[in-house]
């Protein structure tokens, strides 16, 4: 009885959740704009579901979120607030675009798969160097995870802009020598997506089925109790780290050698942030992430349709997503607490009686 | 070599140190606030972002930069009470509402540039009222203070005051002691008697004030328009540069500072060669490095003043 009423108190708070946020979102629209929220979500949906282009753009960026957002659970579980996922994505893919591209000549199979390890040691090493310092000298995470973010990314820039640039006018790097199949055509998904469904499955399985998925969350609820249990926390988060390092490289490297092939200037800008946000809005339960995942990859891949169509600026549907964990991150805002009601109730009656 | 360190370390180059640093070090001494009080406002990055934003439209719409800053000001104690509401009555963890309200910040200042200025991206514009430098006449002949402390900003020169003020509110005040108490250990706090719930409110729109005010110079002082994500991390870096100084409003100052020296030596070592990408991601490196410098050292001390007392006990 008490699970059920737990369920649909978590139920009620998201519906509540949602409600506010597209509340506060309509007035924007209705503020600032001239058209009518209804429409203006509608072409939001047109642009991210219909049409093999619109609905295979947003599955690609859906990948993408879905395994940043792996990334930070993973991390979450050991009890660390994972915020370099960007910068492990970008030298993930920088490190995949580099082996891709100077192994040409490699057969096509062995080429990706070097691509993809490429991109998992990267990502290992940048997300190991936060976590180093914070594990034996007690360096902020949040604070070194954003200076590296900007150190990776200024080093992207450097290499696609530099020694990688492709003698065309658009910023991007060379060809890599081989790419995965495509499977929605015209849209850039390829066989990538499959890839990321497994992982994700294995990670669902693994939290809850695996003695380090026990480990994981023993050491990020306690880790305290962890070391009385004879568990060693710093080494089983710096564990989790690294495979949040290695989700994130791996990421990476599926954009360059699945989905667009070579290394666009900045399109690293804002992906962990987005998977960042997916998992937040879950509260880190890898079951419910596909359905967060989905619904940030269509805000972002709908929202430049949208202001095509109607005029609603794109920022608009950023804006909606912060305001939703802004809100969702309070925890006891709709939430009915007896504790503090009874509390009251006991002071009214004594003042009563008094 | 030489020649171009020669070129580069001239006076001159202290004076664009304190112009990069100033919004850095008004960040930094946002995040000191809150630390002092034992809050971690990764927020910064968002109330400077919001501060910058609205710092500009109050400019150009009124026509005084005073009023800008003042309005940047409001603007961040606005969103660091949001922040306090959440993180305190509704018990949302500091680190998740931080980061939700600087992707919040960070899309709606786009939104609003649209909506309200109708540009996309960039927003400048003369009828902006900056914030005016002092050109002290007399000090044009002297080699190196002329060309060290001339024509600064209001709001640089009133950098150095707020950095005076909070090391007075710290440590020689009595809000400033029970912040610290607060900090230092909550209960302990509570148990002689100190509202902690009305200080941490305190500290966070304090702190928001100030990161307001560094938002405000960044877009008004130091650029004169606004530009999407203008802060850049800027926040962050503050951050960095409190830890760096442990709070204390001078060293973490100094963090800063250190932080504007690095970035105009990498915009100084272009013309030289140095790559611009490289040059604006070694200050992040090097904040990085001095940030575990200090962590590191720390521990070193923290281990060395343990030791008597270790035997002691035994």
């Amino acid at each position: 009885m008490n699970k059920v009423l737990n369920f649909w108190h978590k139920i009620q708070k998201i519906v509540l959740t949602v409600l506010l946020a597209l509340a506060l979102s309509a007035l924007l629209i209705v503020v600032f704009t001239d058209e009518s929220p209804v429409v203006a979500i509608l072409a939001l949906l047109h642009g991210s579901l219909v049409g093999k282009l619109n609905l295979g753009t947003t599955l690609v960026s859906f990948s993408t979120i879905m395994l940043c957002g792996v990334a930070f659970i993973v991390a979450t579980k050991a009890g660390f607030f994972n915020t370099g996922l960007e910068g492990d994505l970008a030298v993930g893919a920088l490190a995949a675009t580099i082996v891709g591209i100077y192994g040409e000549g490699i057969p096509a199979p062995l080429l990706i798969i070097l691509c993809i390890l490429a991109g998992i040691a990267a990502g290992i090493i940048w997300s190991m160097i936060p976590t180093i310092l914070n594990v034996y000298y007690q360096v902020n995470m949040i604070c070194a995870c954003y200076m590296l973010n900007m150190v990776a990314i200024y080093l992207c820039s450097f290499f696609v802009l530099g020694p990688l640039k492709a003698p065309i006018a658009n910023p991007q790097s060379y060809d890599v020598a081989a790419t995965l199949p495509k499977i929605m055509k015209p849209s850039k998904l390829s066989i990538a997506f499959y890839f990321m469904l497994i992982i994700w499955i294995f990670a669902v399985w693994a939290f809850d089925h695996t003695t380090f998925g026990q480990k994981l969350k023993t050491v990020g609820e306690n880790p305290h109790f962890a070391k009385f249990a004879g568990m060693n926390p710093a080494r089983i988060g710096m564990i989790a780290m690294a495979i949040s390092g290695a989700v994130c490289g791996f990421a990476g490297s599926i954009e360059i050698v699945g989905n667009y092939g070579n290394f666009q200037e900045g399109f690293v800008i804002g992906l962990g942030g987005k998977g960042l946000l997916a998992a937040m809005m879950v509260k880190s339960n890898p079951k419910l992430l596909p359905v967060s995942a989905f619904l940030v990859a269509m805000l972002s891949s709908g929202a430049l349709y949208m202001q095509q169509v109607t005029g609603v600026s794109k920022f608009i549907c950023d804006t909606i997503a912060g305001l939703f964990i802004v809100i969702f991150t309070m925890e006891t805002l709709f939430k009915y607490d007896e504790n503090a009601a009874a509390l009251k109730l006991k002071a009214k009656e004594r003042k009563n009686n008094v | 070599m030489f020649e171009i360190l020669g070129k580069v370390l001239t006076p001159s180059l202290l004076y664009a140190a304190i112009r990069t640093a100033t919004p850095v070090i008004y960040a930094a001494l946002c995040c000191a606030v809150t630390m002092q009080a034992g809050i971690l406002n990764i927020g910064t990055e968002g109330i400077m972002l919001m501060g910058a934003w609205v710092g500009v439209a109050f400019s150009y719409f009124s026509g005084s930069w005073i009023v800008g800053v003042l309005a940047g000001m409001v603007a961040g104690m606005i969103i660091a009470s949001i922040l306090a509401l959440g993180s305190i009555k509704y018990r949302a963890a500091m680190p998740a509402i931080c980061t939700g309200m600087n992707m919040l910040i960070l899309a709606f200042t786009r939104f609003l540039l649209g909506a309200v200025f109708n540009v996309n991206g960039t927003f400048a514009d003369p009828k902006i009222n900056a914030i005016p430098r002092i050109h002290l006449a007399f000090l044009e002949g002297i080699p190196f203070i002329g060309e060290v402390f001339n024509d600064w900003c209001v709001t640089e020169i009133l950098m150095i005051f707020v950095v005076i003020v909070l090391a007075y509110v710290f440590y020689k005040t009595r809000w400033g002691l029970r912040l610290r108490a607060v900090g230092k250990n909550e209960l302990a706090a509570k148990s002689v008697g100190i509202n902690v719930v009305k200080i941490q409110y305190q500290a966070l729109i304090f702190s928001g004030a100030l990161g307001g005010l560094a938002g405000a110079h960044l877009s008004l002082g130091y650029s004169n328009m606004f530009v999407q994500n203008m802060t850049n991390n800027r926040g962050f870096v503050g951050l960095a540069s409190m830890w760096f100084g442990g709070g204390d409003p001078a060293l973490s100052a100094l963090g800063g500072f250190i932080f504007g020296l690095f970035e105009s030596i990498g915009s100084r070592l272009q013309p030289y060669g140095l790559p611009s990408q490289l040059s604006l991601a070694i200050p992040y490196a090097i904040i990085l490095i001095i940030l575990a410098i200090a962590m590191i050292n720390k521990k070193r001390v923290t281990e060395k003043k343990k030791k008597p007392v270790i035997t002691q006990d035994v």
